[in-house]
Order: C-alpha cells, then structure tokens, then sequence
C-alpha cells in the first residue's frame, strides 16, 4: 500500500494513502498529470490548508474511499436535501465555522462528493426559515434601506417555482 | 452542543461560487426569503442563471393588463413568465426587457388581440417553451403579419383552440418545433380543417418528436409521405377502429411514450401494439368492456415498461373486473395508474410484492373490497412517492389503519368518501410527507386538520379545496405546520379573511378565493329569474319595442352593481 505525504498551511505533515489522497482532484492531478513523485519522500503542499480541517477531511475520505459514483441529478429541479447519511449527518456536527472550513478545504482540495454534502447541511440550515431568521442563523447583517425590504416582498409574489 | 459565537457574518466565509451552489438545494420560496436576507445575497441569486432557470413570473389572476399596466418592480431576470386568466391588451412598453429573458411563456385562459400576442412574440428571441390554453382573441384576419422568426422554439403547446387558423400563424414563425400539442376548443368550429395541422407537421418533420393531437383521416394519409419523422412520444386521439393505430405504429418505430387511452381496444392489440414498438417505456390505454374479467397479458409483452395507465372501459362505472394482475412482474415499472375497474384485492397485493420499485400509484374510480386490505396493497412498496386516490370507492371504510408509507412526499385526496375516524388514521404516520391535496372530501373537517397538522413535520405544501373547514383549522395550521410554504384554500368557504391574512405573514403562499356563500348565490339567481319574467312580458305586450325599454334598464342596473 503505498502512502504519500502532504504538508498543511501551518506545516504539519501527513501521512496519507494514496489511494484515500486520492479523493481530492487537486492532489490525484498533482500526481498522475503533472507527475509529482511521492516515492521521493517530499511532502506535497497544501498553502490553504489548516491540519485540524486536512485532519478532518481524512477522516470523511477514509470512510468514502470506496464510495461509486454518484447518479447525476436532474438541474432544473431543486435537488434534495434529505438524503445526507447518518455518518455524514454526525460527521457535520460541528460549529458553524469548522463547516465552513470544511468546505472551503474541500472546495481547494476538489472533492466534489464532499461539498455537495456540506451545501446540503448549510441549505437545511435555510429550510423552512424566515429571512429574520436566516440572518440570526448566519449572523448577517440587514444592510437593506429602509422600505427596501417591502418592495422586494412584493417583487417576490412574482415569483413561483416553474413547473414542468 | 453549543456552537461558539460567530463574529464575522457567514455571508463572507464563502465565496460566491460555494453560496450559489448551496442555493441549488433551495426551491424558489426559500430563494425568496434569502433574497430578503441581504443585498449580497440577493445579488448572488438575480445572478445566477441556474437558479433563474427554476424561477415563474406569475402575474396575479385576472390582471386587466392596458396601457396603464406596470408591473409594480421589474422582477428579476427570470426564464418563464405565467399568465392566468388576464385582459391583455398592451404590454408596452416594459414587456421588451422581460421578454428577452424568457425561455417559457404561458397564458392560460387568456384574452389576447392576435397583434398583441405577435407583438409580445417578437420580443421574445430565446424563447424555447410556448403554452397557449384556452386564449381567446378576436377573428384572426389574413391580414395578420408574422415578419419574424423563433428560431429557438422547441415545445409549442396550443390547446382549447378557437380558431384553428392560429396554428397556420405560428407555422410561420419556422420554429424547429420537438413538441407539438393541439387540440381544438369543445364548441368551437365542428369539423376543424385539417390542413393548418398537417402543414404544421410536415413543416417539422426533421425535428419534431412528440405530437400530441387529434388524428384524423386526411393526416393519417398523409403521414406515411413523411420519411424523416421520428417520433419518440405521442398521443393518438380517432376512435376508428384499430388497424389506424396498427399502421401508425409500424411507420413509427422508434415511440417510446404512446397515450392512446382515447380509443378502446382490447389486450390482443395492446399486444401487437408492444411487439410494433421494441423501445415503448411509457404506454396509456383503454380497455374495451368485457363480459369475462379481463387479463392485461400485454404488461408480460413490455418488459422495458416505465409507465403503464390502464383505463377501464367508459360508461360501466368501474365495473370491469381486471384479474391476475398478481401474477405479472414488470421490472422496470415506476409509475402505476388504474382507473375504472374492480379489483380483486388479493391481485393488487402479489402485484405490489411482484414489483416493490413502484414510486408512483394513481387509482381513480376504482373499487375494492376493504379499505384496509387496500392499505395493506399500497405497504408493499416500501419506495412510494406519489399517491393520488380519486374516487376510490369501498363498501367497508370502518376499519381505520395507517397508511404507512415512510418514503410518501406527494399524497392527493379528491372525491374521497372517507369517515374522519379513518381519515385521521390514514393521515397518521407520513413523516416525509412535503405536499398534501384534499378536494372534495366530505370529512375533512377541523379536527383532522387539527390531527394531521401535528404529525407531518415536513409539509410544505397544501391544498384544501372544498371540505367543511373553519377558522379553527386554519389556527392549527399557523399553529403547528412550521415548514408550510404554500397553502391553497381557493374555493373553500366558512374562512374569515382577516384569519387567513394573519397566515400570510407565516406562510410564504397563500391563494384565497371564497366561495360565494349559498345566500348571495340564491339572491343573484332570484334578480336574474325576476328580470327574464319581466322581459317576457314586456315582449308579450309590447313586442319588441318593450325589450327595447328594459334592456338600458337592466344594462344601467349591472353598472350600478
């Protein structure tokens, strides 16, 4: 089994095996197109990882080495949200912020199965919510002018889901 | 757990790209909200052509749209635009800025001038999807000008037609057309010409793959000239016989979805009908009556079948008997409808444990022995999505069980006799349940409501139309329904206004229509009776001339309404 190493932002390094370095795009490109040679001992860089996210996602890719494939879904519908796995569910149960960590980790390292399950926990998140709500949820700020807000209100009764 | 204050706003934790593909798994009601959230994150969904794409303009029902019209703000650049019942008279001048988005329009049941229409046509260059149903316009002139092209228009539905001249003005505008639906308006012309719709047809040969339409004599004979139509879906409407259906499916091999539910035929030409066609995966049929029960043997034929809707024969109110179903296995099958049969229950059973992959159930007007035997059937797939009863009938409702369908989000409910005992029950244990539609249920009353409310966590949409509600049910819908985004009660009476405004701050939809109550109906029916007695004799005394006085009346008085 052969095993590589990799180098986070605040130079922690990494024993990986290849095969589970593997889920990420970025790194299978670094060695299979641009022909980084692992065997040499060198470390490969990750700059815009942290060690406690690649620590993290290491554990999500070794419980998903072997997943197939996903079936491509349909784009025009909205996609479902409620078919997350119960070790993904535990596996996202952490601050806001780590899961945002997660999947800008994710979105570096190209790991697409991983960032469609940590959009689907951020968009339950969403669901069933009240903009006022929403903003508590993700502390956001309401930088709408005054009146603002009610013109859009109106503007939304616009708008409905297109049906097919 | 508890989560550490956050300091910065999520807004800027993630980049754009990342929040739009979190915005995918939202429908268009939740996008609503988030563009209420921020000015960021409005700007990230107006943007976004992908979630654009899912988005309707719905302008409001009844819009009188003049030259005073304004849309109240441009709303944002949406694909599709709807229309319900309103005047159109004019749409400039904003209609331009809307229109070069759109890839769908649809206005149903519509007045439009023909120049109006074409005028509102020739702003849209990308449009792909075009609905007409029902659109009533003045007499087409042959006057009428079509100096532009569609270039992009793919789906061309036209139904309830007027005039079928309509289709000859649309053949103009030499759309490369993959769909095409039409049918003529009841009432209208008897004997609708057939030319405009062979030409539309032979003007599309190359392209068109679905045709949806009334097939007559003159197309069938032309048909056969057509050498490069391929059609891979259709709908086949002339009663005459069956050989018309044979040939047409021997000159159209490659169909895989064929409806012709509107001719009864027998098993034996549902037979010939799959060995025709090798790639058939969605088929609607109707069965002539038969005296013996009936064997639908074709389903053995069809291995590859996705879809099936079998219909019973007309005019024998569910009569027919239909047998062995249990004893076929059709591996593919995803969406099952039945309609106008009898059923032995024990064969709805062995079907349902033959073919657990069924998603989809739809059985309207058909009868069974015991409802819980039907529920028991309907348990067997433990993949059911969709289920929509109408007019299911039983000699024996009192025996309530749970209608346990863990996976069941669409559930629709018209024309059903249920007793509440059992209604509660059946809406008892539906936990992923997301849209509900009860019309014409005679028991749905507030203490259903009250039940069901409490127990389907994941409801987002519902639609109760024509059940004995109050005020009452609409306080436990406010009350308990916390993922409701739509609620439908048009022709519902007894609801107070005030009450159902008070839901709208909550629910994100809500359509409210109230029935007239009985009192105004008998009062507008007795001024109508009065006032044609009153003409009657005013003609009888004074001929014509007493029809000319009370006419302005009558006229005068509806003004004043």
């Amino acid at each position: 089994m052969s095993t590589i190493k990799l180098e986070t932002s605040d130079g922690v390094k990494f024993t990986v095996k290849t095969q589970v370095a593997k889920c990420s795009g970025t790194i299978r490109t670094m060695l299979e197109d641009i022909g980084i040679n692992p065997q040499d001992g060198e470390a490969i860089p990750l700059s815009n990882v942290h060690s406690t996210i690649l620590q993290k996602i290491l554990v999500w890719a070794e419980h998903h080495v072997d997943d197939p494939e996903p079936p491509r879904e349909d784009a025009d519908a909205a996609k479902r949200t409620d078919d997350i796995c119960s070790w993904d569910e535990d596996f996202l149960k952490v601050d806001q912020r780590t899961l945002f960590d997660v999947m800008l980790a994710a979105n570096y390292l190209d790991m697409k199965q991983l960032i469609a399950v940590c959009c689907k926990t951020v968009a339950n998140m969403i669901k069933g919510k009240t903009a006022d709500q929403i903003r508590r949820t993700f502390n956001i700020e309401n930088d709408f002018p005054p009146g603002e807000e009610d013109k859009i209100r109106l503007r939304n009764q616009f708008c409905e889901e297109r049906s097919r | 757990m508890t989560a550490p204050v956050v300091l910065d706003s999520a807004t800027n934790l993630l980049p754009a790209k990342l929040w739009c593909r979190v915005f995918q798994y939202l429908t268009v009601v939740q996008l609503r909200r988030v563009r209420l959230t921020c000015a960021h994150w409005k700007r990230l969904v107006d943007g976004d052509p992908a979630l654009m794409e899912r988005v309707a303009l719905r302008f409001p029902n009844g819009t009188n749209i003049d030259a005073k019209f304004r849309p109240k703000c441009v709303p944002p650049a949406a694909r599709c635009a709807k229309f319900y019942a309103c005047k159109i008279s004019t749409v400039e001048p904003w209609w331009p800025e809307i229109g070069r988005n759109l890839t769908g329009l649809s206005l149903e049941r519509c007045f439009v001038p023909i120049s109006t229409l074409l005028g509102m046509l020739r702003r849209t260059p990308n449009l792909k999807r075009l609905v007409l149903d029902g659109v009533k316009h003045p007499p087409i002139f042959a006057s009428a000008v079509v100096d532009f092209q569609l270039e992009q228009l793919e789906e061309l539905t036209l139904l309830n037609v007027a005039d079928p001249e309509l289709l000859n003005l649309f053949c103009m505008l030499r759309s490369p057309l993959k769909k095409l639906a039409f049918n003529c308006a009841a009432g209208s012309s008897s004997k609708p010409s057939p030319e405009p719709l062979i030409r539309a047809v032979q003007d599309t040969e190359g392209t068109l793959e679905e045709l949806r339409a009334p097939f007559n004599a003159p197309l069938m004979e032309a048909l056969p000239a057509m050498g490069r139509l391929r059609l891979k879906r259709a709908a086949y409407s002339w009663g005459r016989g069956v050989a018309p259906i044979l040939g047409f499916c021997k000159l159209q091999p490659a169909l895989e979805e064929l409806d012709i539910s509107e001719l009864s035929a027998t098993d034996l030409t549902f037979n010939e009908i799959a060995t025709l066609l090798p790639n058939l995966r969605r088929f609607s049929v109707r069965f002539e009556w038969e005296s013996t029960a009936l064997v639908p043997s074709f389903l053995h034929a069809i291995p590859q079948l996705e879809a099936v809707s079998m219909e019973g024969p007309l005019h024998f109110k569910g009569t027919q008997k239909i047998t062995k179903l249990g004893t076929f296995h059709c591996p593919a099958l995803q969406e099952f409808r039945l309609n106008s049969f009898t059923i032995p229950l024990g064969d709805m059973c062995q079907f349902f444990t033959n073919n657990p992959q069924i998603t989809s159930v739809t059985l309207d007007q058909c009868k069974f022995g015991r409802w819980t035997d039907l529920l028991g059937a309907l348990k067997r797939l433990p993949n059911l999505q969709r289920l929509k009863l109408h007019k299911v009938w039983t000699p024996n409702w009192n025996d309530p069980a749970e209608l346990d369908a863990s996976n069941l989000k669409y559930l629709e409910l018209t024309f059903m006799d249920i007793p509440e005992a059992t209604l509660i029950k059946l809406l008892s244990y539906l936990p992923k349940l997301e849209q509900l539609d009860v019309q014409f249920v005679k028991f749905l009353n507030d203490r259903v409501v009250h039940k069901f409310c409490q127990r389907l966590p994941k409801l987002s949409k519902l639609t109760i139309r024509k059940c004995p509600i109050s005020d009452t049910s609409l306080h436990h819908i406010n009350l308990h329904c916390k993922s409701l985004e739509q609620l439908d009660l048009c022709q519902t009476s007894g609801l107070s206004q005030q009450v159902v405004n008070q839901l709208k701050s909550r629910v994100e939809i809500v359509r409210f229509q109230p029935e007239p109550d009985l009192a105004s109906r008998v009062k507008e029916w007795t001024l109508i009776s009065v006032c044609l007695v009153l003409l009657y004799f005013m003609f009888q005394w004074y001929g014509f001339v007493g029809i000319a006085i009370v006419l302005p009346v009558f006229f005068a008085l509806e003004l004043l309404k």
